[in-house]
């Protein structure tokens, strides 16, 4: 009986577990693949009846339960056209962590967008992000805005830090341009001398009507002269926004505390 | 620096009084945290005490790192059949640590306002559960271990016990007794 009971133990606690080699390894379980570029082939027009609605949740890392609740309330708003993640959805940069995260974002049932944070982007990160997402910097245009997703991780991955391939994807807009990154543009603690004279030069440009990121884990709303620049909390609770963009308004909607926050953007041409 | 503290102590252990009265073993590891294959010793103090110090191989791109892994196990039952011992329920510690990888670090590197901007990367510990069965008298044995790191006890705790898969790893062995 004894034995019984210890073989019990034994098959019940190891019969969920995979094989996995290293945590340092660029090795990712989950088999899912360019995704960032998967959800701009399905996206179409997100503009179609007139109304952008973008779902942004950022920081999750560690919180999985509050994820997959945020995931779920996402999946149950209707008319959202796209969702973006700030980053910051590991806390090491582990393989273990992405395949976590994965595991979570494969039931978003909507397009959804990844941006590298600084978590993600150290040890195997970047690898590990540009295996499961696709490159770090990326931008598409659908029919009235540019959206650019920038990696802003000039400390983690250098090499990958591109403020020159930024400010040329902004300046070659036709279109308004939306950027979402990990870090503020603005973040002076984190950018000096001509990196922060190109990202000021960046938010001042009048084809920029919004700025996002998270990385600071508190909401924050702040103008940057006409442009708003929106800061993200952590994922925690049931903290996420939805915007909604029409023409040249903006609606901020927190669905945490149910607040809402309008103002016009810059209008561009 | 890590793996040298590892390995004086690992010698220490084993030139120690205690250790000449042990048992040796081989090991060949697959997976469990440990490495894609990890190969080390094992040294028995007593049949309840053992602690393991291997070398394991994982891959970035083409290239190939070696990780080194420690853990300390504790076997309550040893059950004899026949001749073989069964050891059905073995609890452990371990820690794993990324060896001339310049992406993972102890303390922050210089380019981060202080040293401990992030946490350590390079060493992670955790918990283990095992089974190991010995065939006697040729001495060779199969184990079994399921291994969860720090951070996956942390991110359980935080999250009410919700499936985290991925922080816990199958990892079997094969040894055999010198």
């Amino acid at each position: 009986m004894k034995y019984l009971i210890l073989i019990s133990i034994f098959l019940i606690t190891s019969s969920c577990a995979p094989f996995m080699e290293s945590p340092f390894s660029d090795q990712l379980m989950r088999p899912d693949r360019n995704l960032n570029e998967s959800s701009i082939n399905s996206l179409g027009d997100p503009n179609a009846d007139g109304k952008i609605r973008i779902a942004v949740f950022a920081d999750p890392h560690q919180n999985y339960k509050d994820l997959d609740q945020i995931f779920y309330n996402i999946n149950q708003t209707t008319d959202v056209d796209f969702i973006v993640g700030l980053g910051d959805f590991t806390n090491s940069g582990y393989n273990l962590e992405y395949d976590q995260f994965l595991t979570a974002y494969s039931f978003l049932n909507r397009a959804k967008f990844m941006v590298l944070g600084n978590h993600d982007a150290i040890g195997a990160g970047v690898d590990l992000f540009r295996k499961a997402f696709g490159y770090e910097n990326y931008a598409f245009d659908t029919a009235t805005h540019r959206f650019i997703f920038f990696s802003g991780n000039n400390w983690e991955s250098p090499h990958d830090f591109k403020p020159a391939w930024l400010k040329e994807t902004v300046t070659s807009s036709t279109k308004p341009v939306i950027i979402f990154s990990h870090e503020q543009l603005l973040d002076t603690e984190r950018y000096k001398d001509d990196v922060i004279q190109v990202f000021s030069s960046i938010v001042a440009d009048p084809k920029v009507q919004l700025a996002l990121n998270g990385h600071n884990h508190v909401y924050k709303m702040v103008m940057e002269g006409t442009t708003p620049l929106l800061q993200v909390g952590r994922t925690q609770g049931s903290h996420w926004v939805l915007l909604e963009i029409q023409g040249s308004n903006l609606c901020i909607n927190r669905m945490d505390t149910q607040e809402q926050d309008c103002r016009s953007l810059k209008s561009y041409p | 620096m890590q793996i040298i503290k590892v390995l004086s102590l690992t010698l220490i252990l084993a030139i120690s009084p205690i250790a000449l009265a042990g048992q040796w073993r081989g090991v060949l590891s697959r997976a469990g945290f440990f490495g894609r294959v990890a190969l080390g010793a094992s040294y028995e103090f007593t049949p309840q005490h053992a602690t393991d110090f291997l070398l394991g191989v994982y891959y970035m791109g083409d290239e190939r790192y070696v990780q080194s892994n420690f853990a300390y196990r504790y076997s309550r039952w040893n059950i004899q059949l026949d001749e073989d011992i069964w050891r059905p329920l073995q609890f452990g510690v371990f820690a794993v640590h990324a060896t001339g990888n310049d992406k993972y670090f102890f303390r922050s590197p210089d380019v981060y306002p202080e040293a401990n901007y992030y946490d350590a990367t390079s060493i992670r510990y955790g918990v283990e559960i095992g089974s190991s069965y010995t065939w006697y008298p040729n001495g060779f044995g199969l184990s079994y271990h399921l291994r969860i790191f720090d951070t996956g006890v942390i991110a359980l705790f935080n999250n009410s016990n919700r499936d985290l898969q991925y922080y816990i790893s199958s990892g079997l062995s094969l040894h055999y007794i010198f």
